[in-house]
């Protein structure tokens, strides 16, 4: 095993060091004197994280970003990729503008964590020695809490919630559906990424079906919850835009999800039997494995922190921000995620460069399409308090607005996602 | 800011304010006037949360434009929001827990900061 320092770390991950900051060939022990964050997974939390840390300390602090993939696809607005509304590439960004504000890029899968060392271990082998350590790993999916479900049935009855090649396969067996057919979702149970995106990607399922002219294809989501987020507009889209077509079964109904099989595309409940032409299978999901790995996990597959700076409640000198993190009132969403790796910036940037830090603050909201010029939104402020990230105050749209409304929700949305972008990947 | 753009025009015709109207009217409801006092820090943190949308705002947006703007203006948009005498719920949810100096702090920031690319 080799100590990754500056000296070969760019012959290690091909990052260019002329774009850091620091001098390129300011002495070594200079560039190790600095206080050294490392952020493993570069998502909406982690790049946020490591942008927000280089920029704030002024290059006082040395920044490794590891994220394996060259190019990230977001999995918000991917509903809208299903929906036909946007292209792959719009979703898709690059770490250029990451890596010229100064964080170096690692792109090579983090493989575990020594904390006693306070050491990242890259796949390869080599070691990423760390004062502050973020973890931003996402979800992982719990395949077995859909019996008969797996990542093997997944190329046939596609989950979809983790970007890239679920989402193609997902639109691909969408748009080869005739009319008459049927398509079951099986929901996930709380918590999980994107409360509301289930319900809007079942409106973009319909919406598609119904722009092909489809009149006898139907849409059943069995649900292992008694609600959902903002159902109440939700179902009243639903019957305004495609009335008949989507049908939510809550486990009054549906009686329990008994299972599914993918050799015969077939979706079990203690109600029905229903053979889907396509079936949408969403598991219960957890945190990514190397912080399950590491012991930030507690019971409920997730990291419990401090809502006061995102810290680890179990690892002072770890922060962990995003979807695995338990984060409270907060719903787990790539906004929400953007605005805990501020927190923690703030934090980890007071720490490591003696320079003031101020209360935790978050905010979030999430925009759903449910048809064209239709979109509906939640949102709410959180602080610390009673032990969690607690909701302040809040709003959601509410049944029977105004078409003008809606359709300012959705410019609003695009313009959202165009912020957001910017803020994570510059 | 979602809605500020509208907001802008609805504040200038409903309240009839002027920038030194404005001003003025902060000064009388001992509010803070703008660069007086403003925490340039605090601004900084706290701007980090309008960053989520607004960093990317062009003249066609939603959402927009903030830097660059008048901190007599901008204190009278966000207090409008805080009074939720402009309608966008995204924004008075954020103004909500903004007090005075908050506000003054986020206003000398965005007036001095370059928007980034």
């Amino acid at each position: 095993m080799t100590e990754m320092t500056r000296r070969n770390f760019s012959l290690f991950a091909g990052a260019s060091l002329a774009t850091l900051s620091t001098p390129l060939f300011a002495p070594s022990v200079l560039a190790q004197a600095k206080p050294r964050l490392v952020v493993v997974g570069g998502g909406p939390g982690g790049a946020t994280v490591a942008r927000y840390v280089t920029k704030d300390s002024a290059g006082a602090v040395d920044v490794t970003l590891i994220e394996p993939l060259k190019n990230f696809s977001t999995c918000f607005f991917s509903n809208l990729y299903v929906g036909g509304f946007r292209d792959r590439k719009s979703l898709t960004h690059n770490y250029d503008n990451v890596r010229k504000s100064g964080v170096n890029l690692v792109h090579v899968m983090a493989g575990s964590i020594d904390r006693d060392k306070k050491t990242v271990m890259l796949a390869g082998g080599a070691r990423v020695p760390y004062d502050r350590l973020v973890i931003a790993p996402g979800i992982d999916l719990k395949w077995d809490s859909v019996p008969g479900y797996s990542e093997a049935a997944a190329q046939t009855m596609p989950h979809a919630w983790k970007p890239g090649a679920q989402t193609e396969l997902l639109v691909k067996k969408l748009n080869a559906l005739k009319d008459g057919a049927l398509i079951v979702m099986v929901a996930p149970p709380n918590p999980f990424r994107c409360p509301p995106g289930p319900y809007e990607r079942a409106s973009m399922f319909a919406h598609v079906l119904k722009k092909k002219g489809h009149k006898k294809s139907k849409i059943i989501i069995v649900d292992p919850k008694p609600a959902f987020s903002k159902q109440a507009v939700f179902m009243e889209g639903w019957e305004k835009h495609y009335p008949g077509m989507i049908e939510w079964q809550d486990p009054k109904i549906h009686g329990g999800i008994k299972g599914v099989d993918a050799k015969t595309g077939e979706v079990k409940t203690d109600f029905s039997t229903y053979k889907a032409a396509l079936a949408n299978v969403i598991p219960a999901q957890m945190a990514g494995k190397i912080a399950r790995d590491a012991g930030l996990a507690d019971q409920s597959g997730f990291c419990p922190i401090d809502p006061e700076s995102m810290k680890s409640k179990v690892d002072a000198n770890v922060f962990v921000v995003g979807d695995a993190a338990i984060p409270g009132d907060m719903p787990k969403s790539a906004f929400s995620a953007n605005s805990q790796a501020k927190v923690a910036a703030m934090i980890i940037r007071a720490e490591l460069t003696k320079s003031r830090a101020f209360p935790a603050r978050y905010s979030n909201t999430c925009w759903s399409l449910i048809a064209p010029d239709d979109d509906i939104k939640i949102g709410a402020s959180y602080e610390p308090g009673e032990g969690k990230i607690k909701q302040t105050t809040g709003f959601i749209s509410q049944k029977g607005e105004a078409a003008d409304i809606r359709k300012q929700n959705y410019k609003e949305s695009v313009d959202w996602y165009n912020g957001i972008v910017a803020d994570v990947f510059g | 800011m979602p809605g500020a753009a509208a907001g802008q025009i609805s504040i200038r015709s409903t309240l009839s304010t002027s920038r030194a109207i404005a001003a003025y009217l902060l000064t009388i409801a001992g509010g803070v006037t703008a660069s007086y006092g403003a925490d340039a820090e605090l601004g900084r943190y706290l701007s980090s949360e309008c960053m989520t949308c607004h960093g990317a705002a062009k003249a066609d947006s939603t959402i927009p434009n903030i830097f660059g703007l008048g901190q007599v203006h901008f204190v009278e948009v966000l207090r409008a929001y805080r009074a939720k005498a402009l309608p966008n719920p995204v924004m008075q949810t954020v103004a909500s827990r903004l007090n005075d100096e908050d506000i003054a702090a986020l206003a000398l920031y965005f007036e001095t900061a370059r928007k980034p690319n």
